[in-house]
């Protein structure tokens, strides 16, 4: 190839490339004319180029669907996501859900302990007596977060200067930040249980396993404590509770307590305690103060669950579990299954708030199920998800004369009590 | 320039509603896409990939401190995802080109069967050609687009993009003769 058709056909690409039309270069007009090879290497740069231009034009509709789905994810579940993802606050609030969440879980178990011991006697008194108390507490490895707690109201107080407030009686959390004057608001209703702060759900351990006869009373000996001579009581029932405390020994007041695994796998540990102080009902007030901007009002509702909540905890279940089904259905699930939840989560790389939705999700389908009025029936263990023929769950609505019933891929059918599938 | 401003305005404030965020999607989807499509060799994985990268890009804006960064923020993010995606193939043990050829699926939305061949040559091409052409086509046909999105000059955009072409009609003529 002459020289000339090499430059030639350098300049024809970058027309090509830039949309210029080659009309608009005479010098390579009058090449083109007289050049057939160059002509017909022209004709074929342009038919690659409208062939390639073509093909990305048929990704269009991809695209739009591409937008149109992200769209439609961003409106429903997502967009709760994205208002937490956004407010690192917000990340305590999804904490705390999670915890109303746990003492659900733990008023599952039967639980413990007893009163044979003298000290033991003394120091659960204590607990138990006080109506109002400050302490600290440490769950897992988060921070010290310093709280009030009365009945049915709980302020924390972070390192960080960031407040929570949980009023119960309203179902209502208010998180101020004082770092940049923002609050916010979060509604929480249709709990199936009234859920307490963990004080209290703390407490009301001790008055079960008070009054429980299987409870294991060990003595732990004696150890300073910032500068106190201290005692140790080791309770426990077999694996579902675990808990150490060490009063002071010469008036038995608690001054440190170790809940082992008190949150699935996560310890927690009270400290610092004040007993019956005097605190001022505007500790507990719910008002946005003056100078604060609200940022976020978020209402969790966990009273209208549907079937779409009970399939989307099946498919989170299964997306984590290898895609098995749980072998049973009940809120200690989660706890029983705490560890490997955490890990697997861990391994696909995920923030601890993202980590608390996927557990929400879970919590979800259980809660929905926790409500049905009718009863239900699961056989998923053993089931793999993806099998259409296998029925998973069913139950039959309230003056519906059909079943719903679930499948192992997650499809949901009305079958007559005729056909229900046969249990394994 | 105005419209930057805004955004930028409501980023600071830490309000990015669901509007502003479509409309950055729209500005970065077809790159975001082609991007997936070109370390993926597979178009229905770039396309879940690209959704979800967006997805994650919403998630996670608060950590965005710079509105005109979101791009190449966005287009990390989808890198990331697409490696991630590779390193899993990997372990699957599954053949990319293979991927490529073979999975073309009856998907009434695309012509994935009139281009089978294209998108095959396409793969067959070396990323450092593919990448350029494929955001040529699907990104504005703009070599400066190309040069700003993969950090080169133009010069080098505008040889990337003409030996991709020579390369892919190489291919599909051998493909034809056969």
């Amino acid at each position: 190839m002459k020289i000339i058709c090499e430059n030639i056909r350098e300049k024809l690409a970058v027309f090509i490339n830039d949309r210029i039309d080659p009309k608009k270069d005479n010098a390579l007009i009058e090449h083109l004319d007289q050049c057939p090879e160059c002509n017909k290497y022209y004709h074929e740069l342009k038919t690659d180029d409208q062939v390639l231009s073509d093909f990305a034009n048929s990704m269009q509709p991809i695209l739009a669907r591409i937008e149109t789905n992200i769209n439609k994810e961003l409106e429903t579940k997502k967009i709760r996501t994205v208002s937490i993802q956004k407010n690192k606050i917000l990340k305590i609030a999804v904490a705390a859900v999670i915890l109303i969440g746990v003492t659900i879980t733990l008023n599952q178990f039967g639980i413990i302990l007893d009163g044979t011991s003298a000290a033991w006697a003394k120091v659960s008194q204590i607990i138990l007596e006080t109506k109002t108390i400050t302490f600290n507490v440490v769950i897992g490895k988060g921070p010290s977060v310093f709280c009030t707690a009365s009945e049915k109201k709980l302020k924390q107080e972070l390192p960080s200067g960031v407040e929570a407030i949980f009023d119960y009686d309203k179902s209502k959390i208010l998180v101020l930040n004082p770092n940049d004057k923002t609050a916010m608001n979060i509604e929480l209703s249709g709990l199936p249980i009234m859920p307490s702060n963990l004080f209290v759900n703390f407490k009301s351990t001790i008055e079960i396993l008070k009054e429980y006869p299987d409870t294991i009373v060990k003595q732990l000996g004696k150890k300073d404590i910032n500068n106190k001579e201290t005692a140790g009581i080791h309770i426990y029932l077999d694996e579902s509770i675990d808990i150490k405390i060490w009063y002071d020994a010469k008036d038995n007041i608690p001054v440190l307590v170790i809940a082992e695994k008190m949150i699935g796998e996560t310890n927690v540990v009270f400290s610092d305690f004040n007993f019956d102080v005097i605190v001022d009902e505007s500790v507990f007030n719910l008002d946005i103060p003056e100078n604060y901007t609200e940022i976020e009002s978020v209402k969790m509702d966990l009273k209208n669950l549907t079937e779409q909540d009970l399939i989307e905890g099946f498919r989170t279940w299964v997306s984590l579990m290898e895609n098995r089904f749980p072998e049973k259905l009940d809120l200690a699930i989660i706890k029983e299954y705490s560890k490997v939840i955490e890990q697997t989560l861990n391994e696909k790389g995920m923030s601890d708030i993202e980590k608390s939705l996927i557990v929400i999700k879970i919590m979800r389908a259980l809660i929905f199920i926790d409500q049905l009025k009718v009863k239900w029936y699961y056989f998923g263990d053993n089931v793999k998800f993806g099998d259409a023929n296998t029925a998973i769950f069913w139950y039959q609505p309230k003056m519906s004369k059909t079943y719903r019933v679930l499948y192992g891929d997650l499809h949901i059918a009305n079958v007559n009590p005729e056909h229900l599938p046969k249990r394994p | 320039m105005e419209r930057c401003n805004n955004k930028k305005l409501i980023f600071l404030k830490g309000n990015l509603d669901r509007n502003t965020y479509t409309e950055l999607m729209r500005e970065h989807s077809a790159r975001i896409f082609a991007i997936c499509f070109s370390m993926l060799s597979n178009r229905e994985d770039a396309e879940d990939i690209t959704q979800q990268a967006f997805l994650k890009g919403f998630s996670d804006i608060k950590q965005l401190r710079d509105i005109s960064k979101f791009g190449a923020w966005i287009t990390q993010i989808a890198k990331h995802m697409c490696l991630d995606l590779l390193r899993r193939r990997k372990l699957n043990k599954i053949a990319l080109k293979q991927i490529a050829v073979d999975d073309v699926k009856d998907d009434p939305t695309c012509d994935d069967k009139k281009y089978s061949r294209l998108q095959s040559a396409l793969m067959q091409l070396n990323e450092e050609y593919r990448l350029p052409l494929m955001l040529y086509y699907f990104d504005g046909k703009s070599t400066k687009k190309i040069a700003e999105s993969l950090e080169i000059t133009v010069d080098l955009a505008h040889t990337h993009l003409s030996r991709a072409r020579k390369k892919l009609r190489q291919l599909l003529s051998t493909k034809r003769g056969v």
